[in-house]
């Protein structure tokens, strides 16, 4: 049986979206583009290089879709809208916002789920991403 | 691929099959279909049709016990296979009337007529609710770490695997001995072919140059989805609609642009894309009004935890370390356990002589005594904001331990007196709808001969994913004359475990008695 003292071990554990939250709340932004292609690629990308194992979870499918993507990835994007932590931008809905205060959220909450040098390489996500969207537009 | 995953599934095939011959009738048979109307199948069709391994699916629900809610949603896992098959074949026709030759030639409509019937063939008892057993099984999450596995879905890998299968393969072969003759379709769905009849299940096509074929069974309007959106709606009385002539009107292929260079793909006209609006709005309207209506929950929730208790008590891992009480003819150890059964096996109490937890939960379900909402958890019940309630919701590694730990504190706050069992609560945070086909896939030909998304149009995907954040529900379930303790237990157990505040109408909508 699963004690109490399980379950807070358990919920302390990161889950993907913790992983995904904290990428964008390290990244700054307020809002960015909700283009699905560009954040699955990001994503696939990342999980290749500095992010493999904090992206282990997200598996990209190959040869069936039009571009990489994961279902996991997906689901992460509404559970963060579920949970608070993301709000598609009316009335276009092209574009997800985080509030600061939002993002300071995060931040504290994924602080005690993730070791430093887990942190360290969020955050080097978080600005490699705030600099992808730049690029991008 | 887990070649114990395999033995197991030949293991099954062989004990649905072995000793069975095809039936040898030549005649062709028409099936008249409540949605479809007449429905013509080749004698090989019916050879196919007839073996056991399709014959179960006719006792499996294909929306599980919904039908406790929705009276007259009886529908079957082979009605619906027959009528993908109609459907499937529609679309053939619709594609190959606007060629001057034929896109898809005899041998291809053939092989999409078999994974049409086949589709489903690895659904377990109740549809999905046993999926949400066998999904967590290791053999599912190694196979779906594969990218090659990754888009398909538990069920679909099952009915994948049972079509490669030896066992199947030989099956097959007789039919295709009897029948091939005469009928050169069937004639040339040799071993190789057949092995492209599962690919196309898993949306997997025989060749790039080919995509859509494999659209018509598994892509963003599959046959399979057009026939269950309609199915599904018009059994339950559910007023949903999709225009279906106008998109076989508007259907085409046309070349899209991949990763891996161009494929033809299924589109439609951009004349019709509110057509595919309607496919995906209809889908997502069918969760909070029957896949997740939430008496439709609590009984899914009875059947979990009766499905969860035969598991935990009778599984072979407890058989070698505990002595039982009472006995269950019934196993449920891995995914292919459920597909040995069918939705009338499980309410026999035969089968569970002496467990009196199990005859009483099939008294229950049998005389309709469903269990209630002792809590709604919603953004409409919780004050503050909700993340780690939505870290719960996606298949984490850890999620059900959680669920079953909350689950069982929850039970340990329940007056002695009234206790029942751990098995008597539910805590149920499910799964978020899966939203994807607006911007997954390019679908739309527009008048410059452009493939578009559906998203790049308007915002659908998007807008579709707000909609299903918005409108998602949890709730504790149990049996009624535990409502009260439950309730007051749950807001406990939440608000400290989860950091969550709830508001008054989380008691209200529950209806506390």
């Amino acid at each position: 049986m699963t004690s109490t003292t399980d379950i807070d071990t358990l919920l302390k554990r990161p889950t993907p979206q913790d992983v995904v939250g904290a990428i964008f709340a390290y990244s700054g932004l307020e809002t960015f583009p909700s283009d699905r292609e560009k954040l699955h690629r990001f994503m696939r990308e990342t999980k290749q290089g500095e992010g493999a194992e904090l992206l282990e979870p997200f598996v990209f499918s190959e040869g069936v879709d039009i571009y990489p993507f994961s279902r996991l990835l997906e689901s992460v994007l509404m559970q963060l809208q579920l949970g608070g932590w993301l709000s598609a931008k009316n009335p276009e809905y092209n574009r997800f916002g985080l509030t600061k205060p939002v993002r300071d959220d995060i931040k504290q909450k994924v602080s005690g789920r993730f070791s430093l040098e887990q942190l360290s390489i969020l955050e080097g996500i978080g600005k490699r991403f705030r600099d992808f969207v730049a690029v991008q537009g | 691929m887990p070649k114990e995953f395999e033995a197991a599934i030949e293991q099954f095939v062989k004990s649905s099959l072995g000793g069975y011959n095809p039936t040898t009738s030549n005649r062709r048979k028409a099936i008249h279909d409540a949605l479809w109307g007449t429905i013509t199948l080749s004698p090989a069709e019916v050879a196919l049709l007839d073996c056991p391994l399709l014959q179960r699916l006719r006792s499996i629900h294909q929306t599980g016990f919904a039908f406790y809610v929705y009276p007259s949603a009886n529908h079957s896992r082979l009605e619906h296979s027959i009528g993908v098959l109609a459907i499937a074949t529609r679309l053939i026709e619709s594609l190959n009337s606007k060629k001057d030759a034929a896109l898809i030639t005899p041998p291809e409509r053939q092989q999409l007529r078999l994974a049409a019937l086949l589709h489903d063939c690895g659904h377990g008892i109740l549809s999905h609710i046993s999926e949400y057993f066998y999904e967590q099984h290791h053999w599912i999450r190694d196979l779906k770490k594969d990218p090659a596995y990754e888009a398909a879905k538990a069920h679909e890998l099952m009915s994948y695997m049972i079509v490669k299968s030896k066992a199947f393969g030989e099956f097959f072969e007789k039919i295709r001995v009897k029948y091939g003759g005469e009928d050169k379709s069937i004639g040339s769905v040799d071993s190789a072919k057949l092995k492209e009849v599962a690919d196309l299940i898993i949306a997997r096509p025989p060749s790039p140059g080919k995509t859509y074929l494999a659209g018509i069974i598994n892509g963003p309007f599959d046959a399979d989805k057009l026939d269950y959106i309609a199915r599904d709606s018009y059994f339950t009385g559910l007023r949903l609609s999709v225009d279906i002539e106008r998109l076989l009107y508007a259907l085409d292929v046309a070349p899209v642009k991949t990763e891996t260079g161009m494929e033809q793909r299924l589109v439609a006209l951009a004349s019709a894309s509110s057509v595919l609006e309607q496919i995906l709005f209809s889908k997502i309207q069918l969760y909070p009004a029957l896949y997740q209506h939430a008496k439709v929950k609590a009984t899914d929730s009875m059947l979990i935890m009766f499905l969860g208790y035969i598991r935990d008590h009778y599984g072979p891992l407890k058989e070698k370390t505990e002595g039982q009480k009472g006995k269950s003819q019934i196993l449920l150890s891995t995914p292919t356990d459920f597909l040995g059964l069918t939705d009338y096996d499980l309410l026999n109490p035969r089968l569970y002589e002496g467990d009196e937890t199990l005859q009483n939960t099939i008294r229950c379900l049998r005389d309709r005594r469903l269990w209630l909402k002792a809590l709604v958890i919603s953004s409409g019940t919780v004050d503050k904001n909700m993340d780690n309630i939505s870290r719960l919701v996606e298949n984490d590694e850890y999620r059900q331990d959680i669920l079953d730990g909350l689950r069982k504190e929850i039970h340990s706050r329940i007056p002695d007196n009234l206790k029942g069992t751990v098995y008597d609560i539910v805590v149920d945070f499910p799964k978020l709808a899966p939203v994807r086909e607006a911007t997954l896939q390019k679908v739309v030909l527009q008048p410059n001969s452009e493939v578009v998304s559906l998203n790049s149009l308007f915002p659908t995907h998007d807008w579709l994913q707000t909609y299903v954040a918005n409108k998602w529900k949890g709730h504790v379930f149990c049996p009624e004359h535990l409502q009260r303790e439950v309730h007051d237990a749950a807001i406990k157990v939440l608000e400290t475990r989860l950091d969550v505040k709830f508001n008054s109408l989380a008691t209200e909508l529950a209806n506390i008695r």
